[in-house]
């Protein structure tokens, strides 16, 4: 987001993106610490907000993983200034321990979490719903709908957090997230916050369990709260009446109002629209649906509005059908869409289906699917590469040399050609995986991959079980000195920070060695000839070896201006055999008429694909020449 | 979604009342293609009255290359014309070098869209190049925009 939006007068209306509008939302609530983890679709909010961080006084820094960003938030915000962490679903799981202690000592300021689910999935391990953490944590989640509500939806979850005392959860979906609309602006607004630290035992010492059941009560009792606290935010809303109630929160809303358009349907079906998804609006949803014949539940992920949906009606003795997910009428898989919403209208109503659903004049065609390949450059490629040819010197079948990964790029080493990962986990888990590999007996060596952000996050720990327990594994971190994969973050090995703050560098080096393995090698895997050698030398060695695969992500470089060089296919010389292709899978080489060409403006100058052209046919070129 | 040398599409929806974020297939009025497997791909989302707008660009995926080789940029658009004649292919490669830069080759298709749909003011579309883009690539976007803008007069 530019300058100009960051700080522009209420009333301005500019189009932005949901995590935008957060961080703009941010702004208009005087937040002054935002922490988190990168993570798709979350990055954005810091991402916007890290330029200006000086000009705003807000601290605003990547932390070394989600939870850790998250206690600095609850210290800060306990401390009294308002506060919000950001990351992606599976961020909520490595914070879930402290979120929990977090409902029990509550807050002073404002703390907001916000936790991007992506349905699909898009980019993310699993179908997560996060909703299921509001009502384990007992903690308040809100949802909005779009941009515009994405921005008062975070200033509303302050207001709220501050009434109850309670960390407050700001739920979006990828939709959410990256859709781009229309925002207005609001007053940005200067509050009150002087830093204290409160000292109340009973509150913050969980190891006192009389206390804590006190403050189980507490919590409750504030929960008991929430629905009437929010009333004044309009947070849920209706609109319409008929038979046919329609439940549904976040972009799902969109999808329903604007079927029920093309239906001609919106004055006979009532919609409601849950704002506050935990703890559940009882009164608010029986109020609405007191005079209901049947309900459909549309909502992204698993059937939870369903299930509080059948609760309340039962509770208040209401038996009507509900239809949703559960029916089979909302598919309990991937994202949702019109059509998605049209069908399961149509199905309910007296609608002719095949006018509304048949109406692509071009079939879906066929076309072989593009998985995201390592960038041209890609160190990760030389070094899956120097493993592979290592394991084939060494007389090893590559079918029988297990390769535990890890989160972030290299994993798409998984894909042909490279075909050199058998799995990709959770974070930090390519280690400890390894470790169990080896524990378990399997009596070839076993070798574990994990980037360098991975590391800091989740890494270090698995490393010093597995040299504390002495299996036998080899480890390679491949560093490419950035969290690459998710826009170019920064990590712990940086001079300073993309806020301008400076930074204390501390060199996976230096940890590992810290960490005493058996073997530490730290090589560049540019130098493929040294990485295939260092790796024949070491994997039958016994103990935990290390091979730190150190150079810089291709894109960055390029970024740089570091490349002197591009390469071109001489296309007199090629013979089409794509071995370049083959070898490598560098997303610059294609096929084209039979004969190999070089993309010119995506080659990063790696020159791996000319060491494997049987015909010398692939060329370096000076810069500034044309091929 | 930002995949770097994946398969990326974007929903746009310009409108007096627009809510959902994506369409369904077959409701595209224009499908602008930056590659052109990438636009057969997708061409399922073009509607009846709709127009397909794609550089002459090809850049095979990883598989593609392995399984057709022979394959070239014109048996792509031929495949895409055939399914769907309402279909422009522009050399937004050749424009956008001429403009300065080949990555100026989404401003070709930007200018060739307006030129046809005359849906945005070309004012306005300048102001947001120069309000979003350092200097250099400020002028050679406009540029490039300009010779997207004139083409299809000069080709039809």
């Amino acid at each position: 987001m530019l300058a100009h939006t960051i700080f522009a007068s209420p009333g301005v209306k500019v189009p932005l993106m949901g995590n935008e509008a957060i961080a703009r939302g941010l702004v208009e609530a005087d937040v002054r610490v935002l922490v988190g983890y990168p993570g798709t679709p979350s990055s954005e909010v810091i991402m916007t907000l890290q330029p200006y961080s000086r000009e705003l006084g807000i601290y605003v820094e990547w932390a070394v993983n989600e939870r850790v960003a998250f206690e600095i938030a609850l210290g800060a915000s306990i401390t009294g200034v308002r506060s919000m962490v950001t990351m992606k679903a599976p961020g909520l799981n490595v914070t879930s321990d402290p979120l929990l202690s977090a409902a029990y000592c509550g807050v002073e300021r404002g703390l907001v979490i916000l936790v991007a689910d992506d349905p699909g999935p898009h980019t993310t391990q699993t179908e997560q719903d996060s909703r299921w953490y509001a009502k384990l944590a007992k903690l308040p989640m809100i949802s909005p709908s779009n941009p515009q509500e994405a921005k008062e939806f975070t200033k509303i979850a302050f207001e709220i957090s501050e009434e109850l005392k309670l960390p407050v959860i700001l739920r979006t979906t990828t939709r959410v997230n990256h859709t781009v609309s229309d925002v207005v602006l609001g007053e940005i607004k200067k509050i009150q916050q002087e830093p204290k630290v409160p000292r109340d035992e009973p509150r913050f010492v969980r190891a006192g369990m009389l206390w804590n059941l006190e403050r189980h009560k507490w919590l409750n009792s504030r929960l008991q709260l929430v629905e009437d606290i929010i009333n004044k935010y309009s947070l849920n809303n209706s609109i319409g009446e008929g038979h046919l109630c329609i439940v549904t929160e976040g972009v799902a809303h969109d999808y329903v109002v604007e079927s029920l358009e093309e239906l001609g349907l919106l004055s006979e079906v009532k919609v409601i629209k849950l704002g506050l998804l935990y703890p559940t609006p009882r009164k608010f949803l029986l109020d609405n649906l007191a005079l209901c014949k049947s309900v459909l539940v549309v909502e992204e992920l698993d059937p939870y509005l369903e299930e509080q949906v059948k609760i309340v009606l039962y509770e208040n003795g209401i038996i009507i059908p509900i239809y949703g997910k559960t029916t089979g009428h909302i598919p309990l898989e991937g994202e949702l869409n019109k059509y998605i919403v049209k069908r399961a209208l149509t199905s309910l109503t007296k609608i002719n289906q095949i006018s509304l659903l048949e109406k692509t004049p071009v079939s879906s065609q066929d076309v072989p699917l593009r998985p995201p390949p390592l960038c041209p450059g890609c160190p990760h490629r030389f070094s899956f590469i120097a493993l592979k040819t290592a394991l084939l010197k060494k007389g090893y079948k590559l079918s029988e040399i297990p390769i535990f990964g890890d989160i972030g790029c290299y994993a798409l080493a998984v894909y042909p050609p490279i075909s050199m990962l058998w799995t990709e986990h959770s974070m930090g888990a390519s280690i400890s995986m390894a470790m169990g590999a080896k524990i378990a007996g399997y009596h070839k060596p076993v070798v574990a991959v994990i980037g360098d952000s991975t590391f800091y996050h989740a890494g270090i720990q698995p490393l010093l079980e597995a040299v504390n327990k002495g299996v036998d594994i080899l480890v390679m971190i491949l560093d490419n000195d950035v969290v690459a994969m998710t826009g170019h973050q920064s990590t712990p090995a940086w001079r300073m920070s993309e806020s301008g703050r400076v930074l204390r560098p501390i060199s996976i080096e230096s940890i590992v060695k810290a960490l005493n393995p058996d073997l530490v090698v730290t090589l560049d895997p540019y130098n493929l000839d040294e990485m295939i050698s260092a790796i024949i030398e070491i994997i039958d060695k016994p103990g935990v070896k290390v091979i730190i695969a150190k150079h810089t992500c291709a894109l960055l470089e390029r970024r740089r201006s570091i490349f002197e060089s591009k390469y071109y296919v001489e296309e007199s010389t090629c013979k089409g055999c794509k071995a370049c292709i083959i070898t490598t899978g560098c997303p610059a080489i294609i096929m084209e008429n039979n004969v190999a060409r070089i993309l010119i403006e995506d080659c990063n100058g790696c020159g791996l694909c000319s060491r494997y052209c049987p015909y010398k046919a692939i060329k370096p070129l000076v810069k500034g020449e044309k091929p | 979604m930002a995949q770097r040398y994946g398969s990326v599409m974007g929903f746009i929806r310009i409108g007096i009342s627009v809510k959902s974020p994506l369409f369904d297939p077959g409701e595209a009025d224009y499908i602008l293609g930056l590659e052109l497997t990438e636009t057969l791909r997708r061409l399922h989302y073009i509607s009846n009255n709709g127009l397909v707008i794609a550089a002459d660009e090809y850049k095979p995926s990883y598989a593609q290359s392995v399984t057709h080789p022979s394959l070239k940029a014109e048996d792509i658009a031929w495949k895409i014309k055939s399914l769907w004649p309402k279909t422009i292919i522009i050399p937004a490669r050749r424009l956008a070098e001429k403009a300065g830069s080949i990555r100026a080759l989404n401003m070709v298709i930007l200018g060739t869209f307006n030129a046809l749909s005359n849906l945005l003011s070309t004012e306005g579309i300048k102001t947001a190049i120069r309000k979003v883009l350092p200097e250099q690539a400020t002028l050679i976007s406009i540029k490039a925009y300009e010779l997207g803008y004139l083409y299809p007069q000069q080709a039809l």
